[in-house]
């Protein structure tokens, strides 16, 4: 059971108020219609599964109801950041971490 | 019928005086038929071991006579079955945690027929190797079809406790809770940490599993302050209960350690009270906490030694035997032998002492150990053999004599013959295991610290602090030094001071005796090597011994998680509190390594045994999920609608009238409707108000029909599909205004709808100027059908001219329905002419009831769930969900005409659907079907061949989506997905199903009645 | 241009008034709660019990949203009910209105249900061409109030969230979580708290409120 920092009620909360809604930063095709369907099958069934690091969308479902983004360790469950739909990262995704 | 005899026994075991029991309190408990008395303030097991009942289990594997060995949660072998009713059992009780009460009843789960004499022993006797170790694995592999057989015969013999078939009669609950600090053990260290943090003014938890706080202070006779540790005890207690912001559980388990400092604590609230809890009063409390800081003070388990024959009645861990006559002045022996390798276990033998019982010998397998604890042994004359062990116990069901040994300085090899010394106990000390489970249950792997033979907590990045014996503190004044500083740190990492220096309580003043070093000793050597030995145990409760330990390693398994796996060591319920270092530390032997290259296995929640009830808590029976109900449930109820379960909804199904078949009810229902008018309760649609400037562009976006040019006071047909191109959800959406609309969803569709509607909004195009509003419960919503359902709406409403020109199919109006504020939408999913009429929900019984008062003239029909399935089936009307299943475009779903092509914007499913599997023309495509028999109705999900006559496996074709017999059609009809469906028109697909007959159907347009569409525009 | 129901301004008065269009009924308003019958409960049960519960007559409920044009609202929510819009988690009060922070652009203002229609029009009039929605969900909830000493007891049995006194203080709203439904969550004053849930899940809400506080004993009161 997490306890996750919501950026729009600016309150930690208990993890059954959210629900995860996958990996972050997915953006939509702006040409969908010229998209190949390599590149489009690449926007809609691949996903990361790294160990470490992840960043994932999540929505606060029994609370504001709003999207935001969270920094994640996959490994130890940490959670290193927050941040509001738009925003960015404050993480270096691509140092090294221990896990 | 079971004979019950009192029993022979009257507490022989019992001290005439002394212990935290209460005599004046006598309580009557029975155990296996057999009626005896203990005191209050008794755990069963001392009130078992007061009456000198020597055999409480047999062992799981071996079927071997087991006694009580340890005092506390540790406790491997009293494991029993509790309850004096069948609806009050509960299994998997450790007699060590279970308070007396007067009319306890429990008995031994294992052992088979009796525990004196078990038919099971001959097979640990003799056949023990048939059990060896990675038994398992070896004998469940394979053959596959043995498997039943072996289980059963395991799990007979095994005896692991069983559940009561009957319902519970108690209840279980849950509470949250939020604290700066959990102190998890009230132990010398909890006691001290908590009252630091409490006189922070911080919001603090202490949580401890026994029935008083005090842990080891309980027992071992020492002074704090210059008084007794039990005074300390209670003045800490006194002063943390005097706080608001603390809570202090005892009886409470702390379960589970997760992830983000979230706890798990089952509270036993009514365990000690009887076999049934109090009225009113939940059996079991789960609290769930959430801390900032967690201080983990859970002290630590004694070892017991490995040696021959350890698991004999009578062998016992050292301190188990000190608080078995100090705590509840119960002396479990009459000669003992006390085998140590360090100072803390000559406690048990002075205890013993002290109470005028024989000390048979103190054997210390140091050669020349010099603590002050030495010197006082030689003061009382107790015989002292140092430099050796006992390496072997002999008895039948308790121990009867001991062999002891000299053994080498690294206590690997006997270095003279052994001698026999006569006692009925053998109480050993291998030293002390930090109960270390807690801090492993996120992942962290416990380190090893050589200078006190023991694994302490690992790094954690949780804010978590390890203090006192757990932490590796070994003498008291450690402890509570290590208590004052975790309270203190755990503040400070709050965010919180202390108002002043004087805040923080001092260290009391303890007296700490000059300590010898400890000698590293597991497994005592024998004469014979473990294989031809008698069996030393290291894991009584799954009967793992050192040989087989020895066994896995040399078959290949050599890392401590395979050894667990092969050999079950430390599994299950005992998740290995004495045994487990033993047991690493005959790998390391074994493989010649170090026990901190061996390693630790993974230790995991639950720390001790949960039961469901505590799990579930009050979510059980009618709460167990929420029922939602529409405004106009109760004259459902009340006109004797049958329920069905859409999602959380209870939605009427059908109606019965006296005497009639559920087909009966379907087809009175269907024909009223398109004869005269019938009415559904559709409040249960889901509605989602749109409102915003861009609120027609984002339509445009979601849906895959065109919404450009929908007016104001009309409503559309909307079709939605996920990026995928496949239909997720369809319903009517209507033009309120130029930038506001009114979505409505499936029943089931409804919550997914709207958070997909908000991540397309949110995420991808949050410029777009749109706000959506749940509105599912604020309306009411019937829907009248039929040809007279102008007729009826005419009478409730004055204010909307209904006239058929003036309000047209696919036409909202806005007015009055029986004084109560309406949308009125023309909108039909029978086909009929119909009107959906809504109105907030708190007018909804008012308005239906209105209705009906007026449909008297009408024979105004309700009808229910199916038969609004059967109507829209009727008209081939799609069901997503039901027709649907994620693998099903609009163009599969015959609703070419629902996709718009020449939308400006790409919007959600074109280019999913334009995928090149998607354009294939073998794709299933959605049909009519009509059986070759009108009479036979297929079972919906049956799977359709073209030639029935070719081999298994057939090659399916597709499977009917939606099936019923139709009153109005005079046929069974049904709709199917197809390969190919739409272009073999007439052909006949087969369904050859279960019950052996192969039903042929013809593929037809889905579409019964009125082809044309005169009615609904009628 | 938005749609408000018109309607919605007469509907009210008709309540105490002969309807003057349909010859049934006079229309009659049903909280959620209606067939508990909690005013003969509330007779039959002892008051001053660790909790006490009501169920609120009903009430006008309107949820105001507007993001970019957050000011406009603001603007005309203090020109027509005299009460700034309130901050993240915070509720404005006046009277018997309530505004109640909802999400960075929603807010959910309750107030006399005769009331609505005319706060509805007068805002939307004041905000013009602004970028703001209103949404009438009176009939989409159930208010419940639960009092007495033992009130955080049954909420901590409810809900995981904070309800503690220091965290959960007077004026705070929150939406959590409350046994499988989801609440909007108000501290009222010490021992009192507000709780709006669902319609559609008021009668399972009800049902696990007696379990809950059966040990503490329950009191039914009026709303």
């Amino acid at each position: 059971m997490f306890v996750i920092y919501c950026p729009y009620c600016e309150e930690h909360r208990e993890e059954d108020e959210f629900h995860a809604s996958g990996q972050a930063h997915l953006a939509r095709p702006l040409n969908p219609d010229e998209c190949t369907d390599k590149e489009w099958g690449d926007f809609l069934y691949f996903r990361k599964n790294p160990r470490g690091l992840h960043q994932e969308i999540w929505q606060h479902t029994a609370g504001c109801r709003k999207f935001f983004n969270i920094t994640r360790n996959t490994v130890s469950y940490e959670i290193l950041e927050t941040y509001k739909a738009g925003e960015r990262s404050k993480i270096d995704m691509e140092k090294p971490q221990h896990d | 019928m079971i004979k019950l005899v009192h029993g022979r026994y009257v507490q022989n075991y019992r001290l005439p005086s002394g212990g935290r029991i209460d005599r004046s309190k006598i309580f009557t408990f029975r155990f296996n038929n057999r009626y005896y008395k203990g005191y209050e303030g008794d755990t069963l097991a001392s009130a078992l071991l007061a009456n000198g009942i020597n055999v409480v289990g047999r062992s799981f594997k071996y079927s071997r006579a087991r006694g009580i060995m340890s005092a506390g949660v540790e406790e491997p072998n009293a494991i029993l079955q509790v309850g004096a009713t069948e609806a009050t059992q509960i299994p998997n009780v450790r007699a060590t945690e279970q308070s007396l009460y007067d009319g306890l009843v429990c008995s031994t789960v294992n052992g088979w027929p009796s525990v004196r004499f078990d038919a099971m022993s001959l097979v640990g006797k003799l056949a023990g190797g048939a059990m060896g170790p990675g038994f398992y694995y070896k004998t469940f592999m394979f053959p596959a079809f043995m498997w039943e057989t072996y289980e059963k015969v395991i799990r007979k013999a095994a005896g692991l406790g069983r559940s009561s078939k009957e319902r519970d009669p108690d209840s279980y609950d849950h509470m949250h809770h939020h604290v700066d600090v959990m102190v998890v053990g009230g132990g010398a260290t909890g006691l001290m940490a908590a009252l630091t943090a409490a006189r922070s003014g911080a919001r603090v938890m202490l949580a401890d599993e026994q029935n008083e706080m005090g842990g080891g202070l309980l027992h071992n006779g020492v002074e704090i302050d210059k008084s007794s540790a039990i005074d300390w005890v209670n003045s800490v207690c006194t002063e943390l209960d005097s706080y608001p912001n603390v809570v202090r559980l005892t009886r409470s388990v702390v379960t589970g350690l997760h992830d983000h400092n979230f706890l798990t604590v089952n509270e036993r609230r009514t365990h000690h009270l009887g076999d049934r809890g109090p009225t009113g009063m939940s059996r079991e409390r789960m609290h769930k906490v959430r801390a900032h800081s967690v201080i983990l003070a859970t002290g630590a388990h004694e070892r017991p030694l490995v040696f021959a024959n350890n698991d004999l009645p009578g062998c016992m861990q050292c301190s188990a035997v000190s608080q078995y006559i100090r705590r509840y002045a119960v002396v479990p022996g009459s000669s003992i032998v006390v085998m140590t390798t360090n100072d803390a276990g000559y406690q048990c033998a002075f205890d013993w002492h002290d109470v005028g019982r024989d000390v048979v010998a103190i054997v210390d397998t140091r050669a020349k150990p010099d603590g002050d604890v030495v010197d006082k042994a030689r003061e009382r004359g107790i015989e002292l053999i140092t430099g050796s062990a006992v390496i072997e116990a002999n008895g039948s069901h308790r121990v009867r004599n001991v062999l002891v040994a000299p053994i080498n300085d690294a206590g690997t090899f006997l270095t003279g013959e052994p001698q026999t010394l006569l006692c009925d106990t053998v109480a050993s000390s291998g030293g002390w295991s930090p109960a270390v489970h807690l801090s492993c249950h996120t992942g962290s792997r416990p380190v090893w610290r050589e200078d006190i033979l023991g694994f302490v907590p690992g790094d954690t990045h949780e804010n978590r602090i390890a203090s006192g014996r757990v932490n590796g503190a070994q003498s008291l004044s450690e402890c509570l030094t290590d208590g004052v500083n975790a309270g203190k740190q755990a503040v400070h990492s709050c965010g919180k001071q202390f108002d002043s220096g004087e805040s923080v309580p001092p260290v009391p003043a303890v007296v700490e005796p000059r300590v010898g070093k400890a000698m590293a000793l597991y497994l005592v050597p024998h004469t014979k090597t473990p294989t031809r030995a008698p069996k030393q145990f290291v894991d009584m409760q799954n009967d793992v011994t050192a040989a087989a330990i020895q066994t896995s390693t040399r078959e290949g398994f050599e890392s401590i998680e395979h050894v667990k796996r092969y050999t079950a060591m430390g599994f299950g319920t005992d998740q290995g509190k004495t045994g487990n270092v033993n047991g690493m530390a005959i790998v390391a032997n074994t493989l010649q390594q170090s026990i901190k290259d061996t390693g630790t296995t993974v230790f995991r929640p639950n720390y001790t045994p949960v039961t469901f009830g505590a799990v579930a808590g009050s979510h059980t029976g009618a709460l167990f999920d929420p029922k939602r109900f529409t405004p106009m449930h109760r004259w459902h109820i009340e006109h004797g609608a049958k329920f069905e379960n859409v999602g959380q909804w209870k939605r009427a199904w059908y109606f019965p009238r006296e005497g009639e078949s559920m087909q009966d009810t379907l087809n009175r229902e269907c024909t009223a409707t398109r004869e005269s008018v019938g009415i559904l309760d559709a409040s249960t649609l889901g509605k989602i108000d749109i409102q915003g400037r861009d609120a027609r562009e984002f339509l445009e976006r979601v849906y895959t029909n065109a919404w450009a040019k929908l007016a104001p006071g009309r409503c559309r047909y909307g079709l939605m599909c996920g990026d995928d191109g496949m239909v997720m959800d369809d319903g009517v959406t209507s033009c309120l205004a130029d930038n506001h609309f009114l979505m409505t969803t499936t029943t089931g569709g409804a919550a997914n709808v709207l958070n997909w509607l908000e991540l397309c909004h949110q995420t991808d195009w949050p410029e777009l100027d749109v706000y959506f509003t749940s509105v599912t419960d604020h309306w009411a919503t019937m829907t009248i059908a039929g040809p007279n359902s102008r007729e009826l709406l005419s009478r409730v409403c004055q204010d909307i001219d209904l006239d058929k020109e003036a309000f047209k199919f696919m036409d909202w109006r806005e007015g009055t329905v029986a004084g109560a504020p309406a949308r009125v939408f023309r909108i039909s999913f029978t086909g009929e002419l119909s009107y959906e009429i809504n109105v907030p929900a708190h007018y909804g019984m008012h308005v239906w009831e209105a209705l009906f008062e007026h449909g008297r003239d009408f024979n105004l029909t309700p009808y229910g769930t199916e038969s609004m399935h059967v109507l829209r089936a009727e008209k081939g009307f799609v069901i997503v969900g039901q027709d649907t299943d994620g693998s099903i475009t609009p163009i599969d779903m015959n609703h070419a005409w629902a996709v718009a092509n020449h939308k400006s914007f790409s919007y959600i499913g074109k280019r999913g659907m334009q995928r090149e599997d998607c354009l294939k023309p073998e794709r299933k495509q959605l049909v009519g079907l009509e059986t070759i028999d009108p009479n036979t109705v297929l079972p919906e999900g049956a799977q359709a061949v073209r030639n029935p006559q070719q081999s298994i496996p057939m090659t399916m074709v597709g499977h009917v989506t939606s099936s019923y017999y139709s009153a109005n059609v005079g046929r069974s009809i049904a709709m199917a997905v197809i390969r190919d469906g739409l272009n073999r028109m007439g052909e006949s697909v087969y369904f050859p199903l279960a019950d052996g007959r192969t039903v042929e159907a013809r593929i037809c347009a889905s579409c019964w009645v009125d082809p044309a569409g005169d009615c609904h525009k009628s | 241009m938005h749609s408000i129901l018109m309607s919605e301004q007469y509907a009210h008065n008709s309540v105490t008034q002969k309807n003057e269009f349909a010859d049934s009924a006079i229309p009659m308003m049903e909280t959620a709660l209606h067939h508990a019958q909690m005013s003969k409960l509330a007779a039959r049960t002892d008051s001053g019990l660790g909790v006490s519960l009501s169920e609120l007559p009903m009430a006008g409920l309107l949820v105001f949203r507007a993001s970019k044009d957050k000011a406009a609202l603001a603007k005309a929510v203090e020109s027509v009910l005299q009460v700034s819009l309130p901050e993240t988690l915070s509720t404005s009060i006046v009277g018997d209105k309530c505004v109640r922070w909802i999400a960075p652009d929603e807010w959910l203002l309750s107030c006399a249900i005769d009331e609505a229609y005319t706060i509805e029009k007068s805002i939307r009039e004041i905000t013009g061409d602004a970028s703001i929605a209103i949404v009438n969900v009176a009939g989409g909830f159930s208010a419940l109030t639960l009092q007495g000493p033992s009130a955080v007891d049954v909420l901590r049995k409810s809900t995981a969230y904070d309800v503690h006194p220091q965290n959960l203080m007077p004026g705070k709203v929150v939406n959590t979580v409350f046994a499988k439904a989801q609440v909007c969550l108000r501290c009222v004053e010490e021992n009192h708290y507000e709780l709006i849930i669902r319609r559609s899940f008021a009668d399972y809400v009800w049902h696990w409120l007696q379990v809950a506080s059966a040990e503490y004993g329950l009191s039914i009161e009026v709303g």
